[in-house]
């Protein structure tokens, strides 16, 4: 989005937008919307906004390029009345303040010059109900309310004593009421008709205030911007005084220094506001929601010094780049829609940390508090294939830490509630090994297991679904195309666990029995293979990616299996037992690719060593590795530790988190 | 997997990432309300807040813990542009404090990732840009944590780069991975001769025939994980993207640039939603993702190669689960 600062720029990307040509400081709209006084420090010109941009009017053409003619600011008088509806007024860096008649051409277009002020004018305001009059605050600390009409024209000084002023604004509500933003970090309510002293003040930001803007539905509140990169905003209603003095109503981190703002028409909490240095963006704020702006136009490239509200959905900025560019905020670049809410983090004990907060991506309604998305959320989104339990109150920033399998602190073993003999006739009684599928089996058997809140187990039996169904499918099919045998095989694994199933055809609980014969065969040849190397086999990628699974899935079974044998929980050692028990009557071992399959894995010759490691390895892991019997550059970690076993994917017991 | 520890972080906005450091006794969380948290695991097994401070003036993004050897040494990077380290020390009395070592300021956008180099390299973080560059910092005196010299700058492409990954191994010539708002995966690397990061010519595009969105910025890459690679002679690097994909990528041969692939081998969209993070364990045999569902999904490979689902955690569910 953002491009460097070089002279090919391309075109900004919004759908409207004029080049000036000149840096610009401020805009003004007329009171009817359809014309735009466009100022800056080498210009004044008049852009007609009905349909494309196009400047009508330049009104310093033909002038002397008297400083006076400057537009350090500029306001198009508010009335639609016959007389002043082609009013505007510009002021400028040396402190003039110039009205123009628009319609009148050439040198008749300047009606007064008024140079009372001694340095810059920063800001004017045409006063809302007198239409001869119009308010100036300036950088020679005084604010000065004028009538342009008046032989004299300044007739009443306001001289707060405060420093420079940067911004004025009438009080929408009470039109003889003014806020002023000051150098010195305060911020004051005057009354026109009280020259003397200020009705309200209060110290609004740490160093300069550099905008404010009253809003215009609330009443009596001002959102305040300046140099300590803070919109702040204030409740100045007369019985709230006591309580205003330092506190925000609410408060706005930005990253730098806010040089305009301007609340958003039709969203009440909603302001514009753009930056003085560093930062090109004009963001859009929610202020109830202080971090993250709602939306970001970044077409400019140089700091934005005018913003303007056309409609609600359309904003129309100036900047120093010269461009004048109406902003959409379809256009917008919506930061809820990229930033990322949600991490995990692995840690050697194979927990996970991890947060997901819910965001609401499409932040186009009025602004939800935090705890009160969840709805929202659900509604943008297809509804997701797994059913979520979906709780009537989110927690955000909640941080989960998920663990697979026992921590060694928690000494409370898994079989406190239940005895070990009850668990040993539970699993006896419950447990499957022919009937259905191989799958079905496996799926069958965690569901016991997680009944009896043996969560260990459950993920053995989870995994070995997940390691060897292609295993076993793919002999199901051989068994269908080599017998010419029924189809009930295929429809069996569509069929429920149903006890009803078991009753099958001899010749299909035949081949049950052979294939777990098979995976009981694979089992305890692994485990003889396990006693006898304590090296990990690595298998080099030649042979293909599925010998490679396969090694690593060997060993975790291998790892399984030892964990079972060795944890304190005896009922997994009677899964052993028990499954030594079946009896190996028809050892009929059919000729199909598991056989090779399993002949590959076990052989010595499947192992080939690696590529010598390279030179840069340093010396220590050379040792290593020449003294285990394969020259690998495994770590040895992998499979000496049992509690790293990521294969044990399973989780604690149920004690109360 | 069950949930085993379940706290309230008590930050004030979104949280934007959580890390273990090297140990798993501690954890960092960072958010939107700018601040950073840093919780201990006391002998009870119990998770306690041990320092917040607020880091940036504006949204923190990611985290990052420095190896061990190097001190407790925290990396943040923030949209406010910059990039802190932060240390903790302990002064005469005996209290931890963390403080401010370094301000790296050379991004002129958001910072949007941030890694630190596997340690053979050194102290050495990368940081990856919305201005389109990837900048790589080197602390050439470790005992001083204030001078960060930059070593090198490059840019993957123009606009935004969202995540990069280093390759974790030690054996191999400094790389990383990126990934960026358009559906390509790049690989850069070292060249040693040149003295700079060249691209390797290996990229695939993400995105398929079936996609939900076709259009080019619907494919973008949210983060990328290079995986531990622990004996395998080929790499596996992860990404997490717009597209509702989590992909697994196998890189073979980075030693021999004439036979170098990369191949996606899995592709899964089962979170129906942006997927946001994919981290892989330690081992490099387990990859978790997360996204806008709600949900972690745990992958596992099994033994044809193919990538399975092994589990699925939902963090709002207290009770039991798969």
């Amino acid at each position: 989005m953002k491009s460097t600062l070089t002279n090919d720029i391309p075109p900004p990307k919004c759908q409207n937008y004029l080049n000036m040509g000149h840096p610009l400081s401020a805009i003004s709209s007329s009171p009817d919307g359809t014309k735009m006084i466009v100022a800056g420090r080498e210009i004044v010109k008049i852009v007609s906004m009905e349909s494309e941009l196009k400047i009508v009017n330049n009104l310093r053409a033909g002038k002397t390029q008297s400083l006076n003619y400057t537009g350090n600011d500029c306001c198009w008088h508010p009335s639609l009345i016959e007389n002043y509806r082609f009013l505007i007024a510009t002021a400028a860096t040396n402190g003039a303040v110039v009205i123009w008649n628009t319609t009148r051409e050439g040198s008749k277009s300047v009606e007064r010059v008024l140079t009372d002020h001694s340095r810059a004018v920063n800001k004017l305001v045409w006063a809302p109900d007198k239409f001869d009059c119009l308010l100036t605050g300036s950088q020679d600390s005084t604010l000065r309310f004028w009538d342009f009409r008046d032989a004299n024209p300044s007739k009443i000084i306001f001289s707060p004593k405060s420093e420079s002023i940067r911004d004025v604004q009438f009080n929408p509500f009470q039109p003889y009421q003014f806020a002023s933003a000051f150098d010195n970090g305060t911020v004051q309510i005057w009354d026109t008709r009280k020259q003397t002293s200020a009705v309200e003040k209060i110290t609004a930001h740490q160093g300069l205030v550099l905008s404010l803007d009253w809003h215009p539905e609330e009443k009596n509140v001002i959102a305040t911007g300046g140099r300590d990169r803070a919109i702040r905003i204030w409740d100045f209603t007369p019985s709230q005084v006591g309580g205003v003095m330092g506190k925000a109503l609410h408060n706005v981190s930005t990253i730098s220094s806010v040089s305009r703002i301007k609340w958003r028409p039709g969203h009440k909490w909603q302001l514009a506001s753009c930056s003085s240095i560093v930062d090109f963006q004009t963001h859009v704020w929610d202020v109830k929601r202080p971090f993250i702006p709602v939306a970001s136009f970044t077409d400019h490239r140089d700091v934005p010094t005018g913003l303007l509200w056309r409609n609600p959905n359309t904003l129309v900025s100036c900047s120093k780049d010269g461009y004048l560019l109406i902003n959409s905020i379809n256009d917008a670049y919506k930061p809820y829609q990229h930033i990322r809410t949600t991490g995990i983090s692995w840690n050697v004990n194979n927990d996970i940390a991890s947060i997901n907060d819910k965001i609401n991506r499409n932040q186009n309604n009025e602004s939800t508090s935090l705890s009160n998305q969840f709805p929202s959320f659900f509604a943008s989104f297809n509804v997701p294939a797994i059913p979520i339990q979906t709780p009537s109150k989110v927690e955000q920033g909640v941080l989960n830490i998920h663990s697979p399998s026992n921590l060694p602190s928690t000494v409370n073993s898994i079989d406190k509630s239940y005895d070990y003999h009850v668990l040993f006739e539970y699993f006896a009684k419950n447990y499957k090994f022919q009937g259905l599928p191989f799958d079905q089996l496996c799926q069958h058997n965690e569901i016991i297991s997680i009944q009896a809140k043996q969560y260990h187990t459950s993920k053995i039996w989870a995994l070995m679904n997940l390691y060897f169904t292609p295993l076993f499918k793919n002999e199901n099919e051989d068994n269908n195309n080599n017998n010419g045998n029924n189809n009930n095989n295929n429809t069996s694994t569509n069929e429920s666990l149903d006890e009803n199933n078991i009753v099958e055809k001899l010749l299909q609980q035949k081949k049950e029995k052979e294939e777990q014969q098979q995976q009981q065969q694979q089992q305890q040849q692994e485990k003889k293979l396990k006693r006898t190397s304590s090296a990990h086999l690595h298998i080099d990628d030649n042979s293909g990616v599925n010998n490679n699974s396969n090694s690593n899935a060997n060993n975790s079974v291998n790892d399984n299996i030892e964990d079972m044998s060795s944890s304190s929980s005896g009922n997994v050692t009677k899964n052993n037992d028990m499954t030594a028990k079946e009896p190996p009557s028809t050892s009929v071992y059919m000729e199909s690719k598991n056989d090779q399959l399993l002949s590959n894995l076990l052989s010595a010759e499947a192992v080939t060593p690696l590529a010598p490691l390279p030179s840069r390895a340093p010396s220590i892991e050379i040792e290593k590795s020449k003294s285990s019997s394969s020259p690998s550059n495994t770590s040895p970690i992998l499979y000496n530790d049992n509690s790293n076993n990521i294969n044990n994917s399973s989780s604690i017991d149920d004690q109360d988190v | 997997m069950r949930v085993f520890h379940r706290f309230s972080t008590s930050h004030e906005d979104l949280i934007h990432d959580v890390s273990y450091d090297f140990y798993g006794k501690r954890i960092a969380t960072c958010s939107s309300d700018q601040k950073i948290k840093v919780w201990d695991l006391n002998d009870n097994g119990e998770w306690g807040l041990s320092a917040e401070w607020k880091a940036h003036s504006g949204s923190v993004w990611k985290l990052a813990w420095a190896h061990p050897e190097f001190g407790q040494v925290i990396a943040s990077c923030s949209f406010d542009r910059t990039v802190c380290i932060w240390e903790e020390s302990e002064d005469e009395k005996g209290q931890k404090r963390w403080q401010l070592k370094a301000t790296l300021v050379d991004s002129r956008d958001s910072v949007t990732d941030i890694k630190f180099a596997p340690k053979s390299s050194g102290l050495r973080l990368a940081t990856c840009s919305s201005d389109g560059y990837i900048r790589i910092y080197e602390a050439m005196d470790i005992m001083n944590l204030s001078q960060w010299t930059i070593v090198e700058e490059f840019e993957p492409q123009k606009g935004s780069n969202n995540c990069i990954s280093w390759n974790p191994s030690s054996y191999d010539k400094p790389m990383m991975a990126v990934g960026s708002n358009d559906p390509y995966l790049k690989i850069w690397e070292y060249n040693e001769t040149g003295q700079k990061w060249v691209h390797l010519d290996t990229l695939s595009p993400v995105g398929n025939n079936n996609n939900y969105d076709s259009s080019e910025s619907g494919k973008a890459i949210h983060d990328v994980c290079w995986a531990p690679n622990m004996g395998r002679s080929y790499h596996l690097i992860a990404t997490a993207s717009k597209d509702h994909t989590v992909r697994i990528w196998k890189l073979t041969n980075i030693h021999d640039k004439s036979k170098m692939e990369l191949k996606e081998i899995m592709c899964k969209n089962d979170h129906r939603s942006e997927v946001w993070r994919v981290e892989w364990n330690i081992t490099g045999t387990v990859l978790a993702s997360s996204g806008d569902d709600g949900n972690v999904f745990l992958w596992k490979c099994n033994m044809n190669g193919e990538w399975k689902l092994l589990s699925i955690i939902n963090g709002e569910e207290r009770n039991e689960d798969r």
